[in-house]
């Protein structure tokens, strides 16, 4: 029992730390791979990146609007009541929906939709012994198949995390209006307060979360291994090591900016 | 309905040699389509009870299809399986479920439980379905085990083992609870010959032991000879000709003969 | 065009299946069918424990860490510091604290049970439970259910214990704006026992729909290993996006217009 405990706990935690490292090698011989001539990806890119978008756009619509009218939005509001500031709600907006909740729930949908979707090709891929025979061929997986989704996904997540925003803000919208107030300050707040270094740094946050989540992705399926479950469990690993890099990351990138930019924190 | 071209059946004179006693499981026209695959098209079939039955026919027929069929599993589009008096499709689901206690079924890959070891497998069906205590359990386990030669394999996991031993495995498990109709997916594809031979045996022997209806599928012409006492050869669909196994091995049918022989040449082609 | 809508349609067909599937299985455990199995329930309940309370409390742990940080930031700037505590509590209790415990159950448990499942049935393993005469619904769907209600109510208040020692962490001992004791005073002041079991609704109501959605998609699963590959990515989109839509509904219905507060509002 002892044994099984330690089997099921300790184990995995320690083929986490091996599985980081081999993440990281994979990052460098991804980017590596990216830079050096010659680039036949560009077909792979381009069909990857419509992909994602025609995957994400729906779940991630629903998820940012129904999160932000419900936590910055309603119970902010509830929030603001309190000191009789409900006209401060755009100000939590800047915080809410650009600086976290666009860019993780952008990470999150991406993580869960596409990155899922991609553990699901490339294991099968791997499991159907292609990538074995694409080596063979002499033709490098990384190259043709890492990099693509790499680039794809971080161009795709980017660019979510604006939409992700946008949407926000009318789940906002919808909440300010169900409270019954008027939306220009709403408006007015949220511009008072929004800088651009908050729309840079959360695009840019969200940029690499995007490979983040390639590169979590990719190793996992290119390492499926063969067996009834072995893709499943591939995208499974997947996600929670995706969610997990994710919350690390968010922690950490949110405590250097608002260190560094403390001019983000006055309110105007 | 499909559409059914008389040349196709040319072979298929469907003739069914009496073998002397009822019939346990009766097939009456049985189609089951899938998608655009028609597989089974109008198959009327009798095994007889108390005698071991052989399905013969070339792979993709839809033999396992049948199997699923008579558990239950599957339910035809159209006619009737009956099984030990009742009719398959039209039991209530408590009624199947009690039906089913009366089943061994081995799949054809074993379908071993993936999170179990082999002890446990085999001893899952005497732990759900009866009050018996762990050491009787264990007893009968390991008699299973070890008539199947995993006597020293008790704890390994199914992923552990090879095709041929999960399948071993598979074949004990069928037979913990002493089974009315035991029903077998290919017991002999992926063992060496001398281990078929030895299955087939061990078939003979718990047949004689425990009496009860025995479908066995297989390829293995030779598996046929020793054990069947009934065969029914299946192609597309339908039965060619049924019957007790020595005058089925001296059909004059071209289909049956090539087949019985395996021979290349013949009605049957790769296709 | 028509493409982009493939997901959205296929969900719309889905919906009375899932349906079906998911009053069956909790027939199964209200009826007491899965009584049957309370061994196997048992067991399915050790498996959750061992394998999956830890990813879920960090995940927990981290955006307990990022609520606190952010309410310590935003209050100073709004110059009521000592208000962090408001939004720490809110923000880890209300909100995003049961997000993070979905999250986490989606893609650790969820996609768990669809990867399970779905091998299961592939290798007839799920055919061979039938004719064994076991309901194999009940067996396997309606055991993981009853295990989940049974462990998970436990977990997540251990978990939001785990969140709130991080916002705690975030505001006092990191950022520093505020006391220890001022912070202590108004984040318990500014939740009620009702705020507790609302969260805990939220949160098992989250789970048992992921657990559901898992065991659909699993006990459904067909096309070999790479068929069950890709119903474990569907099973986590239909989650995600299902986690969302409960925790929007759950705060409309719990404190939408209601600041539960100790002061006037
Ligand atoms: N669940 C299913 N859905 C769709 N098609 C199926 C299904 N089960 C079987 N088939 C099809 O039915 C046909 C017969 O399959 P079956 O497994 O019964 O063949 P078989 O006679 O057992 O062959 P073998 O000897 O190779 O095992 C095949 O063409 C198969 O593709
Ligand atoms: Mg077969």
């Amino acid at each position: 029992m002892v044994r099984n405990v330690a089997e099921r706990a300790i184990l995995p935690a320690r083929n986490l730390l091996e599985e980081v490292g081999d993440m990281m090698i994979l990052t460098g011989r991804t980017i590596s791979a990216a830079l050096r001539p010659p680039y036949p990806y560009g077909g792979e890119f381009v069909s990857q990146f419509l992909f994602a978008l025609r995957l994400c756009w729906f779940p991630l619509l629903l998820s940012t609007v129904a999160l932000n009218y419900a936590a910055p939005g309603l119970q902010a509001a509830n929030f603001l009541t309190l000191f009789g500031a409900l006209d401060r709600l755009g100000g939590i907006f800047v915080l809410a929906a650009i600086r976290e909740i666009g860019p993780n729930v952008t990470a999150i949908v991406l993580a869960g939709v596409a990155g899922t979707a991609i553990t699901a090709d490339l294991g099968a891929r791997k499991i159907r012994e292609e990538l074995d025979a694409l080596q063979v061929l002499g033709v490098d997986p990384v190259k043709n198949l890492v990099v693509p989704r790499f680039l794809a996904l971080m161009l795709v997540t980017g660019l979510f995390d604006i939409y992700a925003i946008l949407f926000g803000l009318f789940g906002g919208l919808l909440a300010e209006m169900v409270e019954g107030q008027p939306v220009g300050p709403f408006w007015n707040t949220l511009f008072a307060n929004a800088s651009t270094t908050d729309l840079w740094g959360s695009v840019l946050k969200c940029t690499i979360f995007g490979a983040i989540i390639a590169i979590v992705c990719c190793y996992k399926g290119m390492t499926a291994s063969g067996g009834a479950e072995g893709v499943g469990r591939a995208v499974n690993q997947a996600v929670v090591v995706a969610f997990l890099a994710i919350g690390a990351f968010n922690y950490t990138f949110t405590q250097m900016l608002l260190a560094t930019h403390p001019n983000l924190l006055v309110i105007k | 309905m499909a559409v059914v071209k008389e040349e196709e059946f040319e072979f298929h004179t469907g003739q069914n040699r009496p073998a002397g006693v009822p019939d346990a499981i009766q097939f009456i026209d049985v189609h089951k389509t899938f998608g655009s695959n028609q597989v089974l098209r109008g198959l009327s079939m009798g095994l007889p009870e108390g005698k071991v039955s052989m399905i013969l026919g070339p792979s993709g027929t839809g033999k396992s299809v049948c199997i699923k069929h008579i558990v239950g599993l599957m339910y035809p589009d159209s006619g009737d399986v009956v099984v030990a008096g009742h009719s398959i499709p039209s039991l209530s689901d408590d009624d199947l479920f009690e039906l089913r206690k009366k089943f061994g079924v081995l799949f054809q890959d074993g379908a071993l439980f993936g999170s179990l070891n082999l002890y446990d497998n085999v001893a899952f069906p005497l732990r759900q379905h009866t009050e018996k205590g762990e050491d009787e359990i264990a007893e009968i386990v390991n008699r299973r085990l070890s008539e199947v030669g995993l006597g020293n394999a008790n704890e390994k996991m199914p992923n552990e083992l090879s095709g041929g031993m999960r399948k071993r495995a598979g074949f004990a498990r069928s037979l913990v609870l002493d089974p009315e109709i035991v029903l077998f997916d290919e017991p002999d594809s992926g063992l060496d010959p001398v281990r078929t031979a030895l299955l087939c045996e061990l078939i003979k022997e718990v047949h004689a032991e425990n009496g009860g209806t025995y479908v066995v599928i297989t390829h293995d012409i030779m598996s046929a000879r020793r054990v069947a006492e009934y065969i029914a050869v299946l192609w597309r669909g339908r039965i060619v000709e049924a019957g007790p196994s020595q005058e089925l091995f001296e059909s004059e049918n071209e289909f049956v003969r090539q087949f019985l022989a395996g021979e290349s040449s013949g009605p049957l082609g790769m296709e | 065009m028509n493409e982009l809508f493939a997901l959205p349609r296929e969900w719309l067909a889905a919906t009375g299946e899932i349906g079906r599937f998911m009053g069956t299985v909790m027939g199964d455990v209200w009826g007491g069918r899965v009584l049957h199995f309370f061994g196997e329930s048992l067991r399915q309940a050790g498996i959750l424990i061992v394998s999956s309370t830890l990813v879920i409390w960090a995940l927990m742990f981290i955006l307990g860490l990022i609520c606190g940080t952010e309410g310590a930031y935003f209050l100073e700037a709004n110059g009521a510091p000592a208000y962090a505590g408001v939004f720490a509590a809110w923000c880890d209790l209300r909100e995003i604290i049961p997000y993070a415990f979905g999250y986490m159950m989606a893609a650790k448990v969820g996609t768990g049970i669809v990867a399970e499942l779905g091998a299961m049935r592939i290798s007839d393993e799920i055919d061979a439970l039938e004719v064994m005469g076991i309901d194999s619904m009940t067996f396997l769907c309606a055991t993981r259910l009853l295990a989940a209600w049974i462990v998970l109510p436990f977990l997540y208040l251990a978990g939001m214990g785990g969140a709130f020692l991080a916002s705690y962490i975030a505001v006092v001992q990191q950022v520093g704006f505020v006391s220890s004791g001022g912070y202590l005073l108004i984040f318990w002041e500014f939740q009620n026992p009702p705020d507790f079991l609302f969260s805990l609704i939220k949160a098992m109501v989250m789970a048992t729909a992921i657990v559901l959605v898992g065991c659909y998609y699993g006990y459904n699963a067909g096309g070999g290993p790479v068929g069950v590959g890709t119903a474990t990515a569907k099973s986590m989109v239909l989650n995600l996006v299902l986690v969302h839509l409960i925790g929007m509904l759950g705060t409309q219905v719990f404190w939408g217009n209601n600041p539960n507060a100790p002061i006037g509002g």
